[in-house]
Parts: structure tokens; sequence; C-alpha cells
């Protein structure tokens, strides 16, 4: 089988069958590109990871960019990416379809109701869990409480916050040399 | 215009497209820039259609900002909607990684995208915990929900238990719950807050 076909098919596998996202889906995809396929050794996907969680966008798409380029080169990496979004497409608009067809149906109401509280469950965990990694110092806290008192007090878009943070990153590691 | 106005297609890649930009990590990370940009400024969804997006979502297989980009894309324009939104979110990711891996490849230094992403870091969890708070308040409004919530994030925290279990638990509960209540006198009818 030729290798982008086999990439292609390997990343809609992957699309089908990680359940949880994120972080969840990155054990999978390990077992899938080094275990299974060899497509890069363990060193490879670690030094991708530490890329792919400092860049923008969603962890899967990265990696499977950052692999079909590796593999392939730039048709590479667009088939790998679209390959992992194809069956979100069908898995969607089918529980789309699902639920605008059958509004009031008391189980899916009753299903939603409690997948609901759950989200916010993830959401609030997944904030502890990135407390605990990424804020180690005095400083690094002190961002923290600023950056909360800002959304929280002055409802400031998130986007010119994370742009100000950011910027504020580069001037401090090089006027302290950190 | 008599007609409600179209959501341009353009419109929606654009919104996803920054969204897609300025999240780092991923996930849940992004959860609080598509609120705001989807709830808050462009009222694409409301409150509660959020919630059932974010049900809906989170329980498909698949990275949830996606997942979330095709369903909100479908409610603006149909199928080409969401193309357009799932372009949108997934072209920055696909462009900045070509670069950086290429320039990885050719050596080259980029200690300044290190830095910057130093100085992000610490507010992730800001932005997590005030999406977290903004959720509470359409999605968690019984003492039922208050419940699962206290058990979820004890599953998430304290056992470490897979998040696909931790929705299958709640949707398990969300279906029992009724069940098991009948029989008992109604006394508050569910969900009429506000």
């Amino acid at each position: 089988m030729p290798i982008l076909l086999q990439l292609f098919l390997t990343f809609i596998f992957i699309g089908i069958l990680n359940f949880g996202g994120g972080y969840a889906m990155i054990a999978f995809i390990q077992n899938q590109v080094v275990n299974v396929h060899g497509w890069l050794t363990v060193q490879e996907y670690t030094d991708m990871l530490a890329i792919s969680q400092s860049t923008p966008g969603p962890v899967a798409v990265n990696t499977a960019t950052y692999t079909g380029f590796k593999i392939g080169g730039i048709p590479g990496a667009l088939l790998a990416t679209f390959g992992l979004v194809v069956p979100a497409y069908f898995i969607i608009l089918g529980l789309m379809y699902l639920l605008r067809h059958n509004p009031d149906n008391p189980t899916l109401r009753q299903i939603i109701s409690g997948v609901r509280p759950m989200v916010v469950a993830l959401t609030a965990g997944s904030a502890v869990v990135l407390a605990f990694e990424n804020i180690t110092s005095f400083y690094e806290l002190a961002l923290f409480l600023l950056s909360f008192l800002l959304l929280r007090k002055f409802k400031l878009n998130p986007i010119i916050l994370v742009l100000t943070f950011g910027i504020w990153g580069i001037a401090y590691a090089n006027i302290f040399g950190v | 215009m008599p007609e409600p106005a179209k959501t341009r297609l353009w419109e929606l890649f654009n919104v996803f497209a920054q969204i897609g930009l300025f999240t780092i990590g991923g996930g849940a990370v992004m959860l609080p820039f598509i609120q705001k940009a989807v709830v808050e400024d462009k009222h694409w969804l409301d409150d509660e259609e959020f919630a059932d997006m974010l049900a809906i979502t989170n329980s498909a297989p698949g990275a949830f900002t996606i997942n979330a980009a095709i369903y909100i894309g479908y409610t603006q324009r149909g199928i080409v909607g969401s193309t357009a939104a799932m372009l949108g979110m997934v072209t920055p990711s696909i462009v900045i990684i070509l670069i950086l891996a290429y320039m990885i490849l050719q050596g080259q230094n980029i200690d300044w995208l290190q830095q910057f992403f130093a100085g992000v870091r610490p507010i992730v969890a800001a932005l997590l915990l005030d999406a977290a708070l903004k959720l509470r308040k359409t999605m968690v409004q019984s003492r039922f929900d208050y419940c699962l919530l206290g058990l979820g994030l004890a599953m998430l925290l304290l056992a470490s238990i897979n998040t696909v279990l931790v929705i299958i638990c709640g949707a398990v509960l969300g279906l029992l719950y009724p069940r098991l209540k009948r029989g008992q006198p109604p006394k508050d009818q569910p969900k009429e807050a506000e």
C-alpha cells in the first residue's frame, strides 16, 4: 500500500477511535505512529509533542500535520490532517441530526442533562491539572492571579490576554535573561 | 433586509481561524475562546444551545475543537458552514507546524517562541477556570447537577479516571436519576430557573 494512503487511513482510524480528545489522544496516537507503523521514534514523538503543545491549535491536528510532513512532505501533512477530521463530520452531523429530529425525546434529554455537569467538571478539572503543571514559582502564580483578575473583573478578551502575556514572556526573558 | 442575515462563510472561517491561532495546548483550553466568540460576540448560539453543543461534542470521539467547529458551522450554514469553520480551525495549526518543522530542519533558533509561551502557560489555567465558572451558570443548576459536578471532579482529580468514563458516568446517571426518583412525590419542577 502506498505510504500516503496508509497515512490517510491511519489518521482516519485515529479520528474514529480516540475518545476524550486532547490529552487522551496522545497515548493512542503514539501507539499508532511509533509502535504500529514506526513512522517516528519515541524521541521524535516526544519532541513533536513539546512543539505541538507549545504551538496553537488542537494537539491532535498538530500531531497529524507534523507526522504527515515527516513521512510525506506537504501532501502527507494535508492528507494526515484531513484523515483525522473526516470521521468527525459523520459523527457530529449524525448526532446533530438525531437531536434536531427528536428535540423532546426524554432519553436524549436525560443523557444530555447528565453529561452537561460532567463537561463543567472536565473544564474545571483541566484548569486544576494545568495549574499544578504550569504554576511552579511565585512569578508564575502572579501571572496567573493577574490574568484571572483581568478576566473576571475586567472581562478582557482572551486573545488580547494571550498576546499581552506572550509578549511579556519574550520581554521578561530578554530583560532578565532567564 | 427582511430575511435574517446569513452568517458569511468567510466570517465562520475567520472566527475559527482566530480561535485556532490563539489557543495553545488544544482541547479544553479552546473552550473559553469559542464561548467568547460564539456566544458573547457573535450570538450564533445562546447559552442553552452552547450547553447542548458541549454535551454532544464532548461525548463524540475526536478532537473537541474540531467537533465544535463542525457543529457550530452547521448551525449557521449547513455542511458548507461546517467545512468553512473546520478549515478555519485547522489552517493556522497546519501553517504554523509546517513553518516550524521547516525551521527546525534548517536548524534555526526558535527561542522566542518558547519565551512567548513561557508567559502564556500560567494564564491558561485562569482562562479555563473562568470558562468553568461561566458554564456553571447554564450547565449546573439543580442539586443533582451539583452532585454530578462534584462526582466528576472527584473522579478526575482524586482517581485520575479517564475523561471518557466520566462522560459515560454522567450519561448513565442522567438516565437513571428520573427513574429512581419516580415514585417519590414530585417536589420541585426540574429546571425552570430564572
